[in-house]
């Protein structure tokens, strides 16, 4: 914890919308799903404060690109999933391309 | 479509206001019991792995309360807030109330009717054609020791009206 768990989170904030429309890509999941996939996917290096993710998860349902029903989960407890529509399925198309740009931008310079 | 079902998300958090509240509390309780049944899995014991999850969760309060900003009944709501609370004012001070609006009703009735008056007096043209083109003629005699102003007689006036070249009409007032 601590500071550099605090500068990885900042760091990581912008791209949480990104990774969470790529995680939800391969079907529709509940948050804590969510938090373990993103743990799974990502070696553990990508931690977020587990709570943050539900604001950014609200914020992308009202933005229309995520929409949410209860159902009940392996266990039998009720539980919110979250499915991609077609307008996050185009907006994880865009912020993919414009972080692929970013990153090969950003490499070409370090690499100079 | 979207902003639709946007719109009734919003409608339904405002009408609905607890079960929204409830819904996020529900989501986030779910999220923490699972995360502490795994702590548990791992050999922790009940008490710590829920001390465990919730560290990792961050603040709840806060996390309701900024999930509640994005599905909650955002301005509407806070304005209906406000709205009630100003009513509750203006019952506790009745006097003062009476004051107030007594105060505004005749501020907004004197501002109308000054309104009104300068309206029709300066600012509404006047009903003819083209007024921008208006003058007006008096006929001036100059004795030696002062001025007479008289109207034009209507002789005059029907002279110029058949002249036509002078001024395009003539009207009398």
């Amino acid at each position: 914890m601590g500071r550099s768990a605090k500068t990885n989170s900042d760091q990581l904030h912008g791209t949480l919308d990104m990774l969470v429309l790529k995680i939800l890509q391969a079907g529709a999941s509940h948050g804590y799903a969510i938090t373990v996939r993103l743990g799974q996917l990502s070696r553990d290096v990508l931690q977020v404060e587990e709570g943050s993710l539900y604001p950014a998860l609200y914020r992308m349902e009202a933005r229309g690109w995520l929409s949410a029903e209860w159902a009940v989960t392996h266990s039998g407890r009720r539980a919110r999933f979250y499915k991609l529509t077609r307008v996050g399925r185009a907006q994880l198309a865009a912020e993919t391309a414009s972080w692929q740009r970013l990153t090969a931008a950003v490499a070409h310079v370090l690499s100079s | 479509m979207r902003v639709a079902r946007l719109v009734l998300a919003r409608l339904r958090a405002l009408l609905r206001r607890d079960a929204v509240a409830g819904e996020i509390r529900e989501e986030l309780e779910f999220h923490l019991d699972m995360r502490a049944e795994q702590y548990r899995q791992t050999g922790l014991c009940a008490a710590e792995a829920r001390q465990a999850a919730a560290r990792r969760f961050g603040s709840v309060a806060l996390i309701q309360d900024r999930g509640y900003d994005v599905r909650g009944g955002g301005v509407v709501e806070t304005i209906l807030q406000d709205a009630r609370y100003g009513m509750r004012l203006l019952g506790q001070h009745p006097g003062a109330s009476l004051v107030a609006i007594l105060a505004l009703a005749c501020g907004v009735g004197l501002s109308t009717a000054l309104f009104s008056l300068v309206e029709a007096i300066v600012l509404r043209a006047l009903p003819y054609p083209n007024p921008e083109q208006l003058v007006s003629v008096t006929i001036e005699a100059r004795p030696p020791d002062h001025i007479d102003r008289t109207a034009p007689s209507m002789s005059d006036v029907r002279r110029w009206r058949e002249l036509g070249r002078i001024v395009s009409h003539v009207g009398t007032g």
